[in-house]
């Protein structure tokens, strides 16, 4: 692996500010690149979100080196994303996480639940999810494409992250020809 | 009609009684009908391969 410590991040940060749901921490910590938030600021998670982190991270990773910046609970007061969070029935972490977008509405938000991309879509947010983050690693030159390669071959084994198996085979196949590995 | 058997946790079945009580829902079967329909709706496999491919484009080529 190219990561190591907080001295990672070769290239200045060109995303400061990131809004995290639980799963793109708690997926990144199973496959050990979480030291990908390194090369983002500030990552403000929310505390229900903490909380969900915690009660699902691998045994003895605390995240402790990371950015990561404990907000409280935040219900949004907009109208528009209070009734888009509770038509889709988001879970609270994912409702306090998008409270905090709705106050920093130029931050990414990072999520692997579809209903919450489906609402901070609708909000106009610029929303990813762990996939973007791991192949973004290539782009930002954190990881080699062949560790990313390695990586979401594992992914099925190491991660509670599901993605359909042909889909998957189909981006480790791109990767692939993309950088002749 | 196929038949159910799960087991949700007493804070959850207390907050769907609740529901039923306070006439929200004639019954719970109702919502539980209603709570997976929502949910089925908003995780569709297109969506979710859409937003997975998304990813790839802009993990890979985005500008940030």
């Amino acid at each position: 692996m190219m990561l190591s410590g907080a001295s990672m991040a070769p290239n200045e940060p060109l995303i400061h500010r990131v809004v995290c749901d639980a799963g793109p921490v708690i997926h990144l910590a199973e496959l050990g690149c979480g030291n990908l938030f390194q090369d983002f600021k500030e990552v403000l998670l929310t505390e229900a979100v903490w909380n969900e982190v915690i009660s699902n991270r691998p045994s003895g990773w605390n995240g402790n080196d990371l950015p990561f910046v404990l907000k409280p609970d935040y219900v949004p007061v907009g109208e528009e994303l209070n009734t888009l969070c509770r038509v889709f029935s988001l879970h609270w972490g994912e409702v306090s996480a998008l409270g905090i977008m709705e106050k920093n509405p130029e931050a990414l938000f990072l999520t692997d639940d579809c209903a919450a991309r489906l609402v901070a879509g609708k909000m106009g947010y610029n929303v990813h999810g762990t996939i973007g983050i791991l192949l973004r690693a290539i782009r930002r030159e954190l990881l080699k494409p062949s560790e990313v390669l390695n990586l979401l071959s594992e992914l099925p084994q190491r991660g509670s992250l599901y993605i359909r198996t042909s889909l998957l085979n189909e981006i480790i196949e791109r990767l692939k020809n993309r950088f002749n590995l | 009609m196929k038949t159910l058997n799960t087991q949700i946790p007493d804070q959850l079945y207390n907050r769907v009684t609740t529901l039923v009580k306070d006439g929200w829902f004639p019954d719970e079967n109702e919502i539980i009908f209603e709570a997976i329909h929502r949910f089925i709706d908003s995780h569709s496999g297109a969506l979710m391969e859409k937003y997975i491919r998304d990813d790839v484009e802009w993990g890979l080529h985005g500008s940030e």
